[in-house]
């Protein structure tokens, strides 16, 4: 690669403020919020920070001629290393790109650019009656852009969904170079749904310049409800129960004792210290299903056997309730120095079960482990406290990772929930996926990015490669036919 | 091997491998294929796809065949692929609102099923008893009530596919959060099976509302009708459906009012369902002649009937056009439909859907070239238009998906990759995909 | 899944004052802190964010990154010590302290350019350091600006050629009274409740002597006794976050030997800058055998005034004052010492007066201590932006509480030709008094 032609003309795309190449600098750009132990250092070989569309159309017709790899990067909040340049190349750094564009209040929509920050949207939407449902732990700092290509949740999605179902439309700069809108404010348009599967392909598939998103119009009452319950099998239960019922909350959030004990520690949220596990209910909608079903939770909670349910009655009491769960990562950081963090999910039913192995496998690799997770979709986060400069200490997590993914995917569970695959992750990948199912997914990349320019290395497991199982398929096939196919 | 042996050869072989059908009952577009054939097993029908598209046989999976009508004519139409026996309810999980069906499965069938634990997919169907579930989330058809939904594409929690190489391939999983891996079912999902027969789908089920009303008004002019429609939209009240008629299409489906019609579902506990559609009445009740609320039974027999009305069914003498618009801009696009038809001799009808964004229209006509000029100007109405349905001389040298979508070169690359002989609905899809 | 190389190795800073590895590692790059860093929103790089530049202290740490590192340098002073990063992180990263030893570290083994070193010395060691010196410099401060000497140096080009274009620009109008610690004592008013300190400060006492005479008054207004504690001194802010711990220290032990009293409740504060520093001293002085403990005795009865009164309530009513303001929060209440809610608190209790919200109330205002004199260009950009903001809410006057950020403001309105006002809150607060039925006449305090 010549390096200074490629300078040069990037210079002339961004100008002298667009390009960072300072190797120095760069050392800045070697991380995401993946640890760094598990993910590693990734140097970008040059950083460039477009402001418009046609800039990134136009840096990525450059990668394309100089056949160098592009990675596109939001906040970098991501927590499975999807951001980084593990093959060096240009760093697509979005954030510079944060308009918003337009609010159309009629058909309840925005067009936003992908560096906006995602709590930031709600905040300008809220005064108007709407807001952006996908609200992850990180929205205060993580990007819309990251959002989409993370097909990020949070705990409102239990209801609302996750991104996918609030993306109306993508305007993207594709592998070729080309650069389109996809979807539209009217539903189903013709063809291959491209916005469907362009969210959650973190950055592999297609840049994304802008963002229709969806707003939703802000309920008309919300009511936060806190059970302590002893232990989290009866807290489990209460879940289950809940939506047996027929009721779903707006949010469903579990806490167990050593994050009730660590939030309390940092924040004083009010949390019942002695509890096993809290559960933290938001319903919410038309006042009188409100009213209805809030009384509906709480019997059900006493009747699996919570010890205290609390309401918030304010807005005031009802933000000191979400602040504890919403600083709970945070807190974890304050127990230990590491902490690595287990996204994965399970069919709700088989969250007992699943508690109680992580609980196991806690006291079996002497890690502690804590338990905050969005119980009503099934979706664990499991953290594991670590100290990376014990000796032994990483190794132990790997295995214990390895151990409860092992053991939710036995019961049906799925890799990765809200947080992606990435780096990180990838290597698990074969662990709930066929070579086949991969060899499809690979076939979905390699229709839009022939040369494996945008995001390489991520999602699929390092060194995987299907080019000859299609081969050997089709000798077989005609071996076993006695035909000889043209 | 010349390569008509060959062709003989892979059909023999391949009827051979499943039940064979009457080819005359799978007409498309008025064309017969040569075999018609149910495979009786996941492992069957990947030998059949893979030897069909070794052979370059031109194969059109089917389900009820009740939405042939949409799709462009298909290139050629060798082996008609009857997915029926495919059918079974591979796992439902009850507790966890999960269910894995085999494409095969008739939508009454998982419903039955699904209601004897109080739970539902939220799709409206006239012909349930025929509609496969594969056949659902092929055509990617849903209704209004996708407002208060979301789309079918929003529930399907996992997908596997039988690829034209035989391969099995499989994406999400049967938990409602997952985002591991690429989401192969939204690559499915509408895709017409032009990439691959749908073999299983997982879906997250929802629990079946304990009570439905509708709210219906009839106004004497469209203005009034929508300025009501949109103002419910904007509101914090929560139906699940949104659509205004004009006085025929309130008529096909068994309204007897004139003017404009606005129906208004809701759907939840019995108190909610009663107070809500009281607070809509009111809401909406000023401009109008007439206000109605249908209850129960009464409300779900309507929104099968719309749902009927607007589906892409085969039809004779008449065509059926879906328009996307944004919801605020939709009484005007009814407008702007009547004045497309002027000087042609067309009935038409308009279902305006309010809460998607979607207006529908079908035209009724002796004269097939009145039908083919009402498409051609409806075709550039709107933000995208799809011909639903509509005779076989009408579809000639038109693509029934309307202007060329962006980013068609990367679906031919798609189509290229994952069906290299082409033999999925050749040129039935978006572009002659 | 690849694991990287665990590097336990530390070298690259040295001497006195080591940045704490552990403190540095506590980050775990989760990125929260960037929307908030107003370096980080204007120039949207990561190396100008709190998560880069932590990431630039462990690369030294870590041996990957060179101590004279132009870069580091450059990043290590561009910081305002706002510390609006401290206050949103979840991990608790001690920011503020891992800043101030990496700039003492630069101080130690950087030689020091021409500009910061005349600005160190006129500023730290010849006025702060001794009130009365400082007093002395007021007083010929004001003849300078009052005579034709400013407009003298202004046109010979000589401020220029010391970099103090801004200092001139910024350069509060010297008070005519200064209130001094001399010892006096101002008894409560109303019911007594308790007796206070307050610490005086240096550019409070001088060109902001009537905050301190509204202090005084409300305070006793509300029952409190207040005392004027002599030998007391500067509480070493400046010192401290432009990496002269030493010099700090010198000035923490000494403020606590004026003020750790057993006769007094609380040591008020009504400077964010000296009440969030002042909260420090025992990190300060951790490994000071005689004044470490005393220190955590000390701070712990260090209140800023607004926290003060929101904690022991009004126990007077405010009379009406029916205007409009807008409220800038001082980073180092804000941020430092997380005190937000409280003066919201006390500017809705006072009737008629209505709180407009500006956009970004909790961005630093570039002032940042000496800051706005060391980085003019970045310190001007986040002014204009905080005034642009402030502006456009329509407030009839601008709040604060902390004489930094009221001197940065008041000459940025004065450069843009604004009226509008900067008040601080606790003469916000003293105005709705005044306005209260049963105020007697404000007393005259003693100036001088
Ligand atoms: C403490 C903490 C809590 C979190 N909580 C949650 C949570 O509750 N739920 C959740 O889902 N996630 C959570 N996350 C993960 C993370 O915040 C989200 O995945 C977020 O969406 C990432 O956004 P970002 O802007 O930081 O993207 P980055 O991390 O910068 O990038 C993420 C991916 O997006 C791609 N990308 C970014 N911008 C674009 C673009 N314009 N076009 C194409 N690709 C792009 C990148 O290549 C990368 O693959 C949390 C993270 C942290 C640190
Ligand atoms: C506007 C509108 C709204 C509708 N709303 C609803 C609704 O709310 N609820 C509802 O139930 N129905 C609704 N429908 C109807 C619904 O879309 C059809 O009932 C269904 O798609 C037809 O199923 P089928 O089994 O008869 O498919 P068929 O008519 O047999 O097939 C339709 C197409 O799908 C392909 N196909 C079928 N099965 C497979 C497979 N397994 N793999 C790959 N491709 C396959 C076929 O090749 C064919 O091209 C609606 C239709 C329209 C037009
Ligand atoms: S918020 Fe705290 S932990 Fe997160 S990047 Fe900033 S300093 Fe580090
Ligand atoms: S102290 Fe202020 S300027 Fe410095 S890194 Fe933190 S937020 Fe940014």
């Amino acid at each position: 690669m010549d390096r200074q032609a490629l300078r040069e003309r990037l210079l002339r795309i961004v100008g002298p403020d667009g390009i960072i190449d300072d190797p120095d600098e760069l050392l800045v750009y070697e991380y995401d919020a993946s640890d760094e132990v598990f993910a590693g250092h990734h140097r970008p070989d040059i950083t460039v920070l477009p402001r418009t569309a046609e800039q990134v159309q136009e840096i990525v017709n450059l990668a394309n001629e100089f056949g160098i790899p592009v990675t596109p990067r939001g906040a970098g909040t991501g927590l499975a290393g999807a951001a980084l340049a593990v093959r060096g190349g240009i760093l697509l750094v979005m954030t510079r790109m944060n308009r918003v564009l337009e609010i159309n209040e009629r058909d309840g929509y925005a067009i936003v650019e992908p560096g906006v920050i995602n709590l930031e949207l709600s905040q300008l939407t809220q005064p108007r009656g709407y807001f952006f449902a996908p609200d992850p732990a990180s929205q205060r700092a993580c990007t819309i852009g990251g959002n989409v290509a993370n097909n990020s949740g949070g705990p409102h999605c239990l209801k609302y969904g996750v991104t996918s179902n609030h993306i109306l439309g993508l305007e993207v700069v594709l592998p070729s170079g080309e650069r389109i809108w996809t979807g539209g404010p009217a539903p189903e348009s013709p063809g291959v749904d491209l916005t469907g599967v362009l969210v959650g392909s973190e950055g592999t598939l297609g840049i994304v310049t802008k963002v229709m998103v969806r707003l939703t119009r802000l309920p008309e009452a919300v009511n936060v409800l806190l059970a302590a319950f002893p232990d989290l099998e009866s807290a489990s239960q209460a879940t289950s129960a809940i939506i047996a019922a027929g009721i779903l909350p707006a949010a469903l959030e579990m806490m167990d004792q050593l994050t009730i004990k660590a939030v309390e520690a940092a924040f004083h949220a009010g949390y019942p210290e002695d509890a096993g596990a809290v559960l933290l209910i938001e319903l919410d909608g038309l006042a009188e299903i409100v009213a209805e079903s809030a009384e509906r939770v709480a019997e059900l909670c006493r009747q699996c056997g919570a010890t205290e349910v609390r309401v918030a009655r304010t807005p005031r009491e009802r933000e000191l309730l979400w602040l504890g769960r919403k600083s709970a990562f945070g807190a974890m950081g304050r127990l230990s120095p590491n902490y690595y963090l287990v996204d994965t999910t399970v069919p709700r039913t088989k969250l007992p079960p699943t508690m109680r192995t992580v609980e196991e496998l806690s006291r079996e690799y002497r890690l502690r482990i804590a338990n905050v997770f969005h119980a009503g979709d099934g979706n664990l986060h499991p953290l594991i406290l670590f100290d990376r400069l014990v000796p032994g200490e990483i190794e132990r997590v790997l295995r214990c990772t390895t151990d409860i993914l092992q053991y939710c995917v036995d019961v049906g569970g799925t890799l990765s929930g809200e947080h992606g695959i990435g780096f990180e992750k990838r290597d698990y990948m074969t662990l709930i996926f066929t070579t086949d199912d991969l060899c499809a997914m690979a076939g979905l990349k390699r229709s839009f990015d022939p040369r494996e320019l945008f995001n390489p290395d991520k999602v699929f497991p390092s060194g995987f490669s299907c080019g000859e199982v299609n081969a050997l398929r089709q000798q077989a096939l005609a071996q076993r036919l006695g035909i000889e196919f043209v | 091997m010349s390569e008509q042996a060959v062709f003989q050869q892979a059909l023999e072989h391949i009827a051979r491998l499943g039940e064979q059908r009457e080819p005359a009952r799978y007409e498309l577009d008025g064309r017969r294929p040569q075999l018609a054939v149910a495979p009786p097993s996941v492992a069957a029908l990947q030998e059949i796809v893979a030897v069909a598209s070794q052979a370059g046989l031109a194969t059109v999976p089917w389900g009820g065949g009740t939405q042939m009508g949409l799709g462009n004519l298909p290139r050629a139409f060798d082996l008609a692929l009857d997915l029926r026996k495919l059918n079974s309810i591979v796992q439902y999980e009850p507790d966890d609102l999960t269910v894995a069906v085999q494409a095969g499965c008739t939508l009454g069938e998982l419903s039955a099923k699904l209601g004897a634990h109080g739970q539902m997919l939220p799709v409206d169907c006239p012909t349930p008893d025929r509609t496969t579930i594969g056949g659902l989330v092929a055509t990617g058809l849903s209704g209004p009530r996708r407002y208060g939904y979301g789309a079918l594409r929003d529930l399907l929690i996992g997908i596997s596919v039988v690829l034209p190489n035989g391969q099995l391939s499989r994406g999400g999983g049967m938990v409602v959060k997952n985002v591991s891996g690429y989401d192969m079912m939204r690559l499915h999902y509408a895709a017409l099976g032009s990439l691959g027969v749908i073999v299983q789908l997982n879906f997250k089920v929802i629990p079946k509302p304990r009570s439905e009303r509708t709210v219906v008004a009839a106004y004497r002019r469209l203005a009034d009708a929508a300025e009501g429609a949109l103002r419910i939209r904007f509101s914090q009240l929560v139906p699940t459906a949104i659509v205004l008629l004009d006085g025929r299409a309130a008529r096909v489906v068994g309204l007897n009012l004139q003017g404009w019609v606005a129906a208004l579902r809701c759907e939840g506990p019995p108190v909610a369902v009663q107070r809500q559609a009281d607070r809509i009445g009111e809401a909406v009740r000023p401009a109008a002649e007439r206000l109605d609320v249908l209850e129960g039974g009464a409300s779900e027999r309507l929104w099968a009937e719309i749902s009927g009305a607007i589906a892409a069914a085969p039809l004779d003498r008449a065509i059926r056009v879906r328009i996307g618009q944004n919801p605020s801009e939709l009484p005007q696009l009814a407008e702007e439909i009547d004045r497309a038809c002027t000087g042609l001799a067309v009935e038409r009808s308009r279902w305006l859907d309010i809460g998607s964004g979607l207006c529908y229209t079908a035209l009724a006509s002796e004269r097939e070239a009145d039908l083919r000029l009402a498409w051609e100007r409806l075709a550039r109405l709107g933000l995208h238009a799809t011909l639903l349905s509509a005779p076989p001389a009408v579809k000639v040298d038109t693509d029934v998906f309307g202007r060329e979508p962006a980013g068609l070169a990367v679906m031919r690359a798609l189509k290229e990759t994952f069906d290299p002989t082409g033999i999925l609905n050749p040129g039935r899809f978006v572009g002659w995909l | 899944m690849a694991v990287a190389e665990v590097r336990p190795v530390l070298h690259g800073f040295r001497g006195q004052e080591i940045p704490d590895f552990d403190v540095i590692r506590s980050c775990v790059h989760c990125g929260f802190c960037l929307p908030v860093c107003p370096t980080y929103r204007v120039t949207g790089r990561e190396r100008s964010s709190p998560r880069g530049r932590i990431w630039l202290m462990k690369s030294i740490a870590e041996g990957r990154l060179d101590l004279f590192d132009p870069l580091f340098e450059e990043e290590m002073t561009l910081c305002l010590d706002c510390r609006a990063c401290e206050a949103v992180c979840p991990s608790g990263v001690r920011y503020g302290e891992i800043l101030e030893a990496s700039r003492a570290q630069l101080v130690q083994h950087r030689p020091q350019t021409v500009k910061e070193r005349f600005l160190r010395f006129l500023g730290f060691q010849v006025l702060l350091g001794d009130l009365r010196r400082f007093r002395a410099a007021n007083r010929l401060l004001r003849l300078y600006q009052r005579s034709g000497l400013r407009a003298l140096a202004r046109r010979s080009g000589l401020l220029r050629l010391l970099g103090m274009e801004h200092a001139d620009r910024l350069m509060p109008e010297i008070n005519d009274r200064f209130v001094v610690a001399d010892g006096s004592f101002y008894p409560a008013t109303g019911e007594r409740r308790g007796r206070v300190a307050l610490f005086v400060g240096c550019v409070m006492g001088t060109s902001y002597a009537h905050v301190h005479e509204a202090t005084i008054r409300v305070l006793t207004r509300n029952g409190f006794d207040v005392a004027l504690i002599d030998g007391q001194g500067c509480c070493g802010a400046l010192h401290v976050h432009s990496g002269d711990p030493e010099s700090g220290r010198r000035l923490a032990r000494r403020n606590i030997d004026a003020l750790d009293s057993p006769y007094i409740d609380a040591v008020i504060v009504n400077a964010a800058g000296c009440s969030a520093v002042l909260k420090e001293y025992p990190h300060l002085l951790r490994d000071d055998h005689d004044y470490a403990e005393r220190a955590r005795a000390f701070s712990a009865k260090v209140r800023d005034v607004i926290e003060f009164l929101v904690e022991r309530g009004l126990s007077a009513q405010p009379g009406p004052l029916p205007m409009t303001v807008t409220y800038q929060e001082p980073c180092h209440l804000a941020h430092a010492q997380r005190i937000t809610r409280q003066p919201r608190a006390l500017l809705e209790a006072i009737p008629e007066l209505r709180l407009v919200e500006m956009a970004e109330s909790a961005l630093c205002c570039g002032s940042a201590g000496i800051y706005n004199l060391l980085r003019p260009e970045m310190a001007s950009t986040l002014l204009e932006r905080k005034l642009d903001n402030a502006l456009a809410t329509g407030a009839e006057a601008i709040v604060s509480a902390n004489p930094g950020c009221m001197l940065q403001l008041q000459a940025g309105l004065r450069a843009r030709g604004e009226r509008v006002p900067v008040l601080h809150l606790i003469e916000v607060l003293d105005r709705a008094y005044a306005a209260a039925p049963a105020t007697r006449p404000a007393e005259a305090l003693a100036a001088d």
